[in-house]
């Protein structure tokens, strides 16, 4: 690198990041030049002594106060894990959790209603069968008498 | 992995147990630091402050998360890089917000507090305020990255690996060509105003 390639990169390295080649070939440049490290380092020391932007007295002890009370609305660090749960910011996964959790309880008090629903139809079916044959006979008899042949009104006279 | 006895890990190890008297010590060990870059970040200094203390917050929020993978400062300025652009976007989609508002939490302390002037901030009685003002509109004028790089330059003590860090875990080459384009670009900036034979020579 010479003088004017240096200057060339100094006009251009806004516009466009650098090679590796050019970084190195810089280095070497500054290395071997204090005059142009000098004039570089300038910046540095612009930079250096801006002053430092400033900052409230009560910077501090307002930090302090709010980590108190993030502190204050969080179960202790030794709680174990699902104590921890508990804490306001787990709020979303608690009622997703309380949702699941009612569902759950909601399905199995269903189905242990139906359950109890077909168990008590099985005991009907079979109480019915036991008593069909009795009263399956009645009906036999009171259909045969509603079937019979009409009155013979003659021999119903001469019985009487 | 850095050393554990690193004094700044020792003290975010503390922290990390729940020590909130070495947090404090962090706090006021770091706050300045953190205050420059959020500072010349977002350019507001009520906002940079709102924002430094969340800085903080998160830091002792995430404390149980950290591990001393880097330096300490790697992972502080990170997380103040990481607020500072989410404060930034924010501000392209909604404008008109401010951050200014009262909080709850704190309504016992007032707002900000600022040193008065028997406790001047330290400055270069050598830079005029002037060269100053142009410095820092020069400074702010530079794209967000070239601006973190060259503002934690200036912190001293933050090598180009931890701003390779900071800046998302870009390589060691696009650090140094990032800061070479930025001192370029205050370079060509300042040209007029710097009072160096040599620079006014160019």
């Amino acid at each position: 690198m010479n003088q004017s390639e240096f200057d060339n990169l100094l006009q251009t390295a806004p516009e466009r990041d650098l090679t590796d080649g050019e970084l190195a070939r810089l280095e070497s440049w500054l290395a071997a030049n204090p005059a142009d490290q000098a004039k570089w380092e300038v910046l540095d020391h612009l930079l250096a002594a801006l002053p430092d932007t400033p900052v409230a007295t009560n910077f501090t002890s307002r930090v302090l106060d709010e980590v108190r009370s993030a502190e204050a609305s969080r179960p202790a660090l030794g709680q174990a894990w699902w104590l921890r749960l508990l804490a306001p910011q787990f709020r979303p996964i608690q009622i997703t959790a309380a949702a699941m959790l009612a569902m759950v309880i909601g399905g199995v008090g269903y189905q242990s209603h139906l359950n109890q629903s077909r168990a008590e139809m099985a005991a009907a079916v079979v109480s019915i069968a036991e008593f069909t044959p009795v009263f399956l006979a009645d009906i036999e008899a009171i259909e045969a008498v509603a079937q019979a042949a009409a009155i013979d009104e003659e021999l119903w006279a001469a019985l009487k | 992995m850095v050393d554990r006895n690193d004094p700044d890990v020792a003290l975010m190890l503390r922290v990390k147990e729940g020590d909130l008297s070495a947090y404090e010590t962090l706090v006021e060990k770091f706050k300045q630091p953190v205050m420059n870059l959020v500072y010349r970040l977002i350019n507001d200094i009520d906002e940079a402050e709102d924002i430094a203390q969340n800085v903080f917050v998160q830091v002792w929020k995430t404390r149980e998360r950290y591990e001393p993978a880097s330096k300490f400062t790697t992972w502080l300025f990170t997380i103040a890089r990481n607020l500072g652009l989410n404060e930034i976007r924010r501000r392209t989609r909604h404008p008109a917000d401010s951050l200014d508002e009262p909080r709850p939490d704190n309504e016992s302390q007032p707002l900000r507090v600022v040193e008065d002037a028997s406790n001047p901030i330290p400055a270069d009685a050598a830079l005029s305020g002037e060269l100053r003002t142009k410095v820092e509109e020069a400074l702010m004028d530079l794209p967000e990255k070239q601006r973190i790089a060259l503002v934690l330059c200036r912190e001293g003590g933050v090598s180009y690996e931890e701003i390779a860090e900071v800046l998302g875990g870009i390589s060691l080459t696009a650090v140094k060509s990032i800061i070479f384009r930025g001192r370029a670009v205050l370079k060509n900036r300042l040209k007029p105003y710097l009072k160096s034979g040599e620079w006014q020579k160019k």
